[in-house]
């Protein structure tokens, strides 16, 4: 998977968590720039990515993730496709 | 060239700016800096009292270092205990505080409410239960005998209303609490009353044990005196107290044999007269005379007019309600404080409260110098925890024992033209039996003195040990 | 020792700072801070230490393993150990008694107490330490591989007793270097004396009156219980944040930023956005290590709010009112999540404000009530079913009595000291006067709450009796 696959399916995840079909990821989407993006819909944000790409994040990554970007790198170090 | 200058500028406002800023910083730092000196020099240095006049105890002293003293805590809890506890010119402070609490808010109708309302019973029970044997197996809480003394007040206060469920628990949580219900009305402070029927039906009950035990020769009265609530309560806050009056007549209605003494009726054709202290929980001398002339009536003993005695005039009384309430009112609007000596001649003898250590003394102290203001209550018999034993020129025959708490010790002096002998018995602290002590002693009238509080309280408990010891 | 008494204010404090500024060097500062927090700990109970000083040696170590660029055996086994180790230290100091009385509850048993009694500032402490030795496996932190440093980060007394939990990243670095400005102390002082006077000014005098109203909760009326929990959540707020203000005040004295604690909690709009403001450290700590946590092996949203709730709960103190307390949030926040944020935001404000304050408000009533009875007649007598009667003079006078304390407290509760600073900020020319104004009234604030300390070793009515 190359970023901008990982990217585009990230999309999909967020647009369908959060019920919102304008957002538009970018690396640098933090939750500051997603309303509902708060520490509790993050846990199943989590769930999503990765029930999608079919991986584990650390405690550690689930707690220290600071933007989409980062979210990016694990899911392309570490997913794997789905479809 | 220009832009240098006008950075250079910027540079010396930055400056100038960032100067006045630390110039503020510094007068901040120096002024709190300077007092927080100033206040732990006067702490370390400052000549530290030992005793407390208002609350009636000794500071914490300090504590000596010793490494187990240390290593257990009690030296760092004692040592604490002594530098918050003994602070230089307390007593002044603690009057500041008391008026700095006053100014929390505004009075309400010229009122100020300290500790809480107490629970009031409803409704009084529809019959006594007259045919109910007395029981001496009746729960009595269990007081730990160093508490006693904090406990006398705080329990009859908090036993007001025992609920089923009332367990040990809640009596334990009751002596911590402490809970001081004084309402203060024009410089007056009020005890609130909740009143317990049933304490009061135990109280009637023992009582008729001892005409029972005493037999049919011995004359045994109660008399439960109302306190200043009966009196002084504003209408605006009668509903803030229980009524001593139904709490009094219920009682009476519970004895058999023992006869009643209405002193409620004479202290209130009086009640316009200085009967209470306004600022301490007892009567006034004056309202205990007119007690004692209720009851000579009833006993039928000669009774001695005011003017037989000689008047003593205390100014500047302030009783026991400041150092409870800390209430600035109380503090600066001090009373007097108005006993009378009788002039017949009697002999005065203290025992210890188990009958030992007899010893002659004076029945009414003969300087108050050594007292607390608060204190000069005390003046009868200098306190609770002694046996009194009077001998008058009142050749009558007749022997009274009064059984009391506090309120009955200024009964004592208006009644030494009325008995040839007369034994003063504080209920909480007398440890012979009481029966084998009044018999042996041939005593023929014995009279219950004390105030709705003990009566309808726990302290009437106390009246069922006498009689088991 | 607490932060509000007069051995601290005027023999403890001065001789620290004494001690600290005559001191140059770091490491000496640092040992003359360790000195005084261990003194300060032991103060009353000096066998504790031992139970701290065990804390830090384990967490020290496991620190140590859980940061090593060794086999992740190491770091997995070390951070296990600090888990297992802090968890029964707490478990232990704090929970021992109230788990033997709900096993011998449930299970009929007999288990004797055994009468420990709660160890001051464990709660804490050991939440620091954990978080320290997570953010070592976790790489987001260097261990610290200086003892005196890493007992100076745990006992550090500003925070040791009452928090806030500081992290270790907050000050990993003023521990190895700092420095006091005359700002930061100009700062401290009076940010001291505030909380000092939000303490003893407020929240002691209103806990006199919560006393007189909750205290006999079974005959108040409805007015009164009423009153009474409103000036009760006045109080905690003022207990806790004041003891807040005191600790960050502390720290900035000696050098040390700390987080803060409260930011206004009663101006929020919602339960969740009071929880944002209210005791945050606690907050933050369950959202970076308790939230992540997959509850049984799955990722749920609502399976982990319960967990973080409840956990809140326990956190309390151990009896069963507090976790009531907790899961009583939890719920109320999830139901905020369910209803979601647009939603939420479309009810008026004022209906928002009733809503949340009524929530917190009762909840207080849950925490003050550890007898299950008497909460149920809490609960009870905030309605029409209290058999008291509607209202009794009581609450008019205590009004009345307390009309100016009740008054400086509700306005106490908003952020009324960013005024004056709004205010300097706009008028360069006012600032000296609002600085000068600001001393002033610190230096009034100071001696009125040192003389109200007088009065905390009053001991009422000993002689009290008929």
């Amino acid at each position: 998977m190359n970023r901008e696959q990982v990217m585009e399916r990230l999309t999909e995840i967020f647009r369908d968590v959060f019920d919102d079909e304008s957002i538009v990821l970018t690396v640098n989407t933090s939750a500051k720039d997603i309303e509902d993006w708060d520490s509790l819909e993050h846990i199943n944000l989590i769930a999503a990515v990765e029930k999608a790409f079919r991986m584990r994040f650390t405690m550690k990554e689930v707690s220290g993730m600071k933007n989409v970007g980062e979210m990016a790198d694990i899911v392309m170090a570490r997913g794997k496709a789905n479809r | 060239m220009q832009e240098h200058e006008i950075d250079v500028t910027l540079k010396d406002a930055e400056s100038e700016k960032r100067r006045k800023e630390n110039k503020l910083f510094k007068i901040n730092v120096l002024t709190i800096g300077i007092l927080f000196c100033l206040l732990s020099l006067f702490l370390i240095f400052g000549k530290r009292p030992t005793y407390s006049a208002e609350e009636k105890r000794d500071l914490a002293k300090c504590p000596k270092f010793t490494i187990e003293a240390y290593l257990d805590g009690s030296f760092t809890e004692n040592f604490a205990a002594f530098f918050n506890d003994s602070v230089p010119l307390r007593s002044v402070f603690k009057g500041w505080i008391s008026d700095f609490r006053g100014h929390l808010g505004i009075p309400y109708e010229d009122g100020t409410l300290i500790g809480n309302i107490p629970t009031i019973e409803s409704s009084r029970p529809a019959k006594p239960e007259e045919t109910e044997p007395p029981t001496t197996d009746a729960p009595v809480p269990v007081v730990k005998p160093s508490e006693a003394e904090m406990l006398t007040e705080a329990s009859t206060e908090e036993t007001i209303a025992p609920t089923e469920a009332e367990t040990e628990d809640d009596y334990e949580d009751a002596d911590g609490e402490m809970t001081n219900n004084i309402l203060i009305v024009k410089h007056r402070g009020i005890m609130l009353y909740g009143g317990n029927y049933e304490q009061g039906e135990s109280y009637a009950r023992t009582l008729n044990t001892y005409k029972e035990k005493l037999g049919p020769d011995v004359n045994v009265y109660s008399m439960v005196a109302p306190t200043a609530v009966s009196f002084y309560l504003p209408k605006k806050f009668q509903n803030a107290s229980a009524s001593e009056k139904d709490h009094i007549d219920h009682i009476n209605s519970c004895l058999s044999g023992v006869i009643p003494v209405d002193a409620y009726s004479l202290l209130e054709e009086h009640k316009s007269e200085a009967i209470y202290s306004r600022t301490d929980h007892h009567w006034q001398p004056l309202g205990a005379y007119y007690a004692a002339q209720a009851f000579a009536e009833e006993a039928g003993v000669p009774f001695a007019p005011l003017s037989d005695y000689e008047t003593v005039v205390l100014e500047g009384y302030v009783g026991t309600l400041y150092g409870y309430t800390g209430s600035a009112d109380i503090k600066d609007n001090p009373e007097d404080f108005i006993y009378y000596k009788p002039q017949n001649s009697y002999t005065t003898t203290y025992y210890d409260i188990d009958m030992t250590n007899e010893r002659e003394g004076a029945l009414l102290l003969s300087s108050l110098d050594h007292l607390d203001v608060s204190d000069w209550y005390l003046v009868f018999m200098g306190g609770d925890e002694r046996v009194t034993h009077v001998e008058t020129d009142c050749k009558n025959g007749r022997t009274l024992c009064i059984i009391k708490d506090s309120y009955g010790n200024a009964l004592v002096p208006c009644l030494t033209n009325s008995f040839e002998e007369i034994w003063v018995i504080d209920m909480r602290f007398f440890t012979p039996n009481i029966i084998d002590f009044m018999q042996e002693k041939g005593v023929t009238d014995v009279l219950f003195a004390m105030n709705t509080f003990s009566a309808t309280g726990t302290n009437s408990d106390d009246l069922q040990t006498l009689l088991n010891q | 020792m607490i932060f509000s008494s007069l051995i601290f204010l005027y023999l403890f404090l001065p001789l620290c700072i004494l001690s600290y500024s005559a001191c140059k060097r770091i490491r000496s500062r640092n040992l003359v801070l360790v000195i005084f927090s261990l003194l300060f700990y032991a103060w009353g109970e000096p066998t504790r230490i031992l139970y701290l000083l065990l804390s830090v040696a384990v967490n020290y170590l496991c620190g140590i393993g859980a940061g090593a660029e060794q086999k992740s055996v190491v770091r997995k086994l070390s951070l296990g150990v600090s888990l297992v180790f802090n968890l029964c230290m707490i478990g232990v100091f704090k929970y021992a008694d109230f788990l033997i009385s709900n096993i011998n509850f449930i299970f009929g048993q007999d288990i004797p107490l055994t009468g420990i009694v709660q160890m001051i500032g464990i709660s804490f402490y050991t939440f620091q330490v954990m978080s320290y030795v997570i953010d070592c496996y976790w790489e987001t932190v260097t261990p610290q591989r200086d003892p005196l440093k890493f007992l100076l980060y745990v006992s550090l007394f500003p925070q040791l007793i009452a928090g806030p939990i500081v992290r270790y990243s907050t000050i990993a670095e003023e521990i190895d270097d700092r420095r006091t400005t005359l700002a930061d102390l100009s700062y401290g002082f009076s940010r001291f004396v505030v909380g000092l006077a939000k303490k003893v000014i407020l929240a002691d005098n209103l806990f006199q009156i919560v006393e007189q109203f909750l205290g006999n909760i079974d005959s108040q009326t409805i007015l009164g219980t009423w009153y009474g929990v409103i000036l009760y959540s006045l109080y905690v707020y003022f207990d806790f944040s004041g003891y807040s203000d005191m600790a960050i005040a502390l720290g900035r004295i000696f050098g040390f930023h700390f987080d803060e604690n409260f930011r206004h909690p009663f101006l929020c709009k919602d339960i969740t956005e009071f929880w944002q403001r209210w005791h945050i450290s606690l907050g933050s700590f369950f959202r970076d290590y308790l939230l992540p946590l997959p509850v049984f092996g799955i990722r749920n949203k609502y399976l982990s709010l319960g967990l973080v709730w409840l956990c809140t709960g326990i956190w309390h103190g151990a009896s069963w009112n507090y976790i009531l307390w907790g899961l009583y949030y939890g719920a109320f926040i999830l139901l905020e999540a369910k209803i979601g944020k647009k939603k939420m935001r479309s009810f008026p404000l004022w209906a928002r404000h009733i809503y949340n304050k009524l929530v917190i408000i009762i909840g207080f009533g849950i925490f003050y009530f550890e007898d299950f009875k008497k909460l149920g007649m809490f609960l009870r007598n905030l309605t029409i079913f209290n058999p008291n009667g509607f209202f009794s003079f009581a609450e008019q006078m205590s009004l009345y009595n307390n009309l100016f304390l009740i008054i400086a407290a509700i306005a106490c509760c908003f952020p009324l000291l960013e005024l004056p600073k709004k205010l300097a900020e706009k008028h360069g020319t006012l600032k000296a006067g609002i600085s000068v104004a600001g001393t002033v009234g610190c230096a009034v604030l100071l001696l009125l709450s040192s003389l109200l300390l007088v009065d905390a070793t009053t001991v009422a009515f000993l002689y009290y009796r008929f």
